[in-house]
């Protein structure tokens, strides 16, 4: 298992490597980029670049070469800059990248214990009504995304009723719910998993070997939500990338300073280099985020470990 | 969200809700002090930061609702010709029980002409006989060795030659800048500098070019027909020639030098000894202010720091100052207009001046390090410690000195505490005020919107702290408003496509630059400027007048 992690750990800089590159590619494409010779800048941005963007260098040499300086977490004279104010990208980015992992992190969390408890009720089901009324449920909040829930819990919860801050969380409880509108779908999409793998055939012929065996029912409940945790892991895979994604408009609605609105100001004001920053702060994140959901998995089923 | 809030309102339904803050005042202030040397009155850059300085510290008047002057420190005033005479209330103090006298005033306005300051705004001195020519740098004194005139150090720009007398300048007298040797891009744009002269029906060689912000020395100079080109030598070397239109007099800052580190280090020291004590250690190209020279030690102000002290004349390279050469005229006898000082400026100097020779021209080029910026060039004295005379700019009314008088550079500063202290006589810890708040240090947790806490120096109108927040996103500054987490957001600070729907709610307070939101429950605040003196939180007392600190 060690050597798998350290395989994992070596390949990931080679991955985010030849991620970041398509970036670069295009931001040396991007009218008014960087290496854009009619770029329209101001004076203190232009004399920051004016040194770094050398023209006489061959694009593909121009662009490995500014992919190893961010590989090094070091500022690139040319695409390390912002467009707007010159200052260094890396740092933007390590103020706001934090951020919005917490932010991410919670939101899986609570994923994984509101599925879990969720989808055991659920499972639990023996009405018809009660079994589509659960799915429909789930069906509609599973479909509701971020960036519709997280606005109307702001005009609802804050606005009209006054029961939280619609911004900038100070205090837990506001924060509790900028994490709740991120992760309400993915809650539901977990509790589904979990009702699934609950309901599965094979589980409730494990069930009753395990009654069998002499097991209290509630010691066999137990055994059962262990093993519906495996496909709620190998669901978190997907999930992980959609909450990172799903992040940017909660942190939006929220205004909670994360890679989010960095982004996307950036976006609006044509900065790429700071586009640039955020792609390589995301890319590494998702990295790095399958790389612990694989490590949990391997933690969890015991054929996975032996096997790597 | 914000629109279906905003167009929801019930008439006179206000468009925030109850205040939850208590006894804090919280407002939304757009251009809020991002740091503690932006409390300092000359350094404040913004609108709101220079609001926050007049809360810090008061100035000789005080400006009523409708802009009328109104004694302050100064607790009267009288005119006597083209002569303002203020006399200051008695017994005034800073907080920390430094007095106030006229010494005081004298010198904080002396030290906010000083370059090393960092003056953003040096527009109030305009009001003062000879205050354009020392806002501009152009007003010099002759240094302490007196200097004889030179002609031109490269080709006359003048198209006929200048009968230039070789008079001598004596030590300590006045003189007003006219040309320097020195050239740099007029206007925003790089200059192009060219290998020849450019002629008609010719394609110039391009030379180089002189980026916006670089100064160039000129080498040469050639007429053609009606227009002037001057040869230059830009920073990075290249020597070419561009248009004189295209190129604006570049007078260098006076006495701006960088120190040099000959591997011993760089000593600041307390005073003009070897061995006095060490104020601190400056780095190689750490930019000083010369004030003084004391033998071989010269008494300079840190630019980055603003500490005060003595360093060796070894230690500062002085080089840049002999390469820079000044055309000057005696300011007793600047007659006539010239290219680089335009005839109203000459004839208004002329006219103030007392010019014992009106007619007789003495000008030449000096050195630039045989001429020392003297702010005590200022013309206002101070009679005894209470009483003072500003002697004005022609044209300028009582009304409109006094008026200005209220600027926040022109506000009177501790000298202990900053000749203490230096740029950081501003921290919490260090400040003196002599206004109704002061700052107060915070751990903040949100760095980026809690820009500042102000405690006041006499309890009033039952605000017992005010917090100035600086979100960047107006929309998140109006739900925080609406929810009643913030009491105002003032002028500036709302978006201005939900203007139209706020304005017909009962706390929308109109302004200039759309209009502010300020709570029902907080009384006495204005839209714009940020003006704390009359406010009160619901049920609280109002004191019109600022008592200041207690003496």
């Amino acid at each position: 298992m060690m050597v798998y992690v350290l395989r994992r750990l070596v390949r990931i800089p080679l991955v985010l490597l030849f991620t970041f590159i398509p970036a670069l590619v295009l931001v040396r494409a991007a009218p008014g980029g960087p290496w854009d010779p009619s770029r329209q800048l101001t004076h203190e941005v232009e004399s920051a670049l004016v040194r770094w963007c050398a023209t006489d260098e061959t694009p593909l040499l121009q662009i490995i070469g500014s992919a190893l300086v961010w590989m090094r977490f070091d500022v690139d004279g040319c695409t390390g800059r912002s467009l707007r104010d010159a200052t260094p990208v890396l740092e933007a980015v390590r103020r706001a990248a934090p951020v919005s992992f917490a932010l991410v992190a919670c939101a899986i969390a609570t994923a994984v214990v509101v599925g879990l408890i969720l989808g055991a009720l659920l499972a639990r089901s023996r009405t018809q009504v009660r079994e589509r009324a659960g799915a429909a449920s789930l069906a509609v909040v599973e479909a509701m995304p971020g960036f519709v829930l997280a606005p109307v819990l702001v005009l609802a919860g804050s606005l009209t009723w006054g029961l939280f801050l619609p911004a900038r969380p100070q205090s837990l409880w506001t924060w509790a719910v900028a994490v709740a509108a991120l992760a309400a779908p993915f809650c539901a999409s977990a509790s589904r998993v979990v009702r699934d793998a609950l309901r599965d055939p094979g589980a409730e012929m494990r069930r009753r070997a395990d009654l069998a065996r002499g097991l209290s029912p509630r010691r066999c409940s137990v055994r059962a939500l262990r093993l519906a945790t495996l496909p709620l892991a190998a669901h978190l895979g997907t999930m992980v990338s959609a909450v990172i994604m799903g992040s940017m408009a909660v942190e939006w609605v929220f205004d909670i300073e994360g890679l989010g609105p960095l982004v996307l100001e950036a976006a609006h004001a044509s900065d790429v280099n700071v586009l640039l920053g955020g792609t390589f702060a995301y890319a590494a994140g998702v990295l790095t985020a399958n790389l612990s959901v694989e490590l949990i998995y391997g933690l969890l089923d015991p054929r996975v470990r032996s096997r790597r | 969200m914000a629109h279906a809030a905003a167009c929801s309102l019930e008439p006179h339904q206000p468009y925030g809700r109850a205040r939850t803050s208590g006894t804090t005042l919280r407002l939304q202030v757009g251009g809020a002090p991002r740091t503690y040397g932006e409390l300092d009155p000359a350094r404040a850059h913004s609108a709101t930061a220079r609001g926050v300085a007049m809360e810090l510290f008061r100035g000789l008047v005080a400006l009523d609702g409708v802009g009328d002057p109104q004694p302050d420190l100064a607790a009267s005033w009288s005119m006597e010709g083209a002569r303002l005479r203020l006399v200051l209330a008695p017994d005034l103090r800073f907080s920390n029980g430094d007095p106030i006298t006229t010494t005081e005033v004298l010198w904080s306005w002396r030290r906010a002409l000083r370059p090393s300051t960092g003056t953003q705004d040096l527009r109030p001195f305009l009001i003062f006989r000879h205050g354009e020519a020392l806002v501009r740098r152009r007003m010099r004194r002759v240094g302490m060795e007196g200097a004889t005139a030179h002609p031109a150090p490269f080709p006359t720009l003048q198209r006929a030659a200048v009968d230039v007398k070789r008079s001598l300048f004596q030590p300590g007298e006045a003189v007003v800048v006219l040309d320097t040797n020195a050239r740099a891009p007029c206007c925003d744009a790089p200059v192009q500098l060219w290998r020849d002269v450019p002629a008609p029906g010719a394609a110039p060689e391009a030379a180089g070019t002189l980026l916006v912000g670089e100064v160039g020395v000129v080498v040469g100079v050639h007429a053609l027909g009606d227009a002037i080109h001057l040869q230059l030598r830009a920073p990075g070397g290249a020597v070419g020639w561009a248009a004189d239109s295209a190129l604006a007099v570049h007078v260098p800052e006076p006495g701006i030098v960088p120190v040099v580190d000959h591997g011993g280090g760089v000593l600041l020291r307390a005073g003009p000894d070897e061995d006095a004590p060490v104020r601190g250690v400056l780095e190689d190209e750490d930019l000083v202010e010369i004030v003084e020279t004391d033998g071989p030690f010269m008494g300079v102000v840190v630019l980055k720091s603003g500490a005060r002290g003595f360093v060796a004349r070894d230690d500062v390279d002085t080089d840049a100052r002999e390469r820079a050469w000044l055309r000057v005229r005696a300011l007793a006898s600047v007659v006539g207009a010239d290219r680089t000082w335009d005839a109203q400026h000459a004839a208004e100097l002329a006219a103030s001046s007392d010019a014992e020779s009106p007619h007789e021209q003495r000008e030449g080029w000096l050195r630039e390090d045989a001429l020392v910026f003297d702010p005590a060039l200022l013309d206002a004295q101070a009679i005894d410690d209470r009483s003072l005379v500003l002697h004005l700019a022609p044209g300028t009314s009582a009304l409109e000195a006094l008026g200005t008088l209220a600027a926040p550079v022109l506000r009177p500063v501790p000298p202990r505490t900053v000749a203490a202290h230096g740029h950081g006589w501003t921290e919490p810890t260090h400040i003196a005020v002599s206004g109704a708040f002061k700052p107060k240090e915070e751990v903040r947790t949100a760095p980026h919107d809690l820009a500042l806490v102000l405690v006041p120096t006499v309890m009033r109108g039952g605000v017992e702290r005010v917090e100035l927040y600086s979100y960047a996103r107006d929309i998140t500054a109006l739900h925080l408003y609406r929810v009643g987490f913030l009491d105002g957001i003032l002028d500036g600070g709302l978006p201005r496509a939900l203007i139209p729907a706020l304005a017909q709610a009962p706390d929308f307070v109109p302004g200039p630059g759309g209009g502010a939101l300020i709570s029902v429950d907080v009384r006495g605040l204005p839209a714009v400027p940020l003006d704390l003196r009359a406010v009160t939180l619901h049920g609280g007392p109002a004191h019109r007048s600022d008592p200041g600190p207690s003496p």
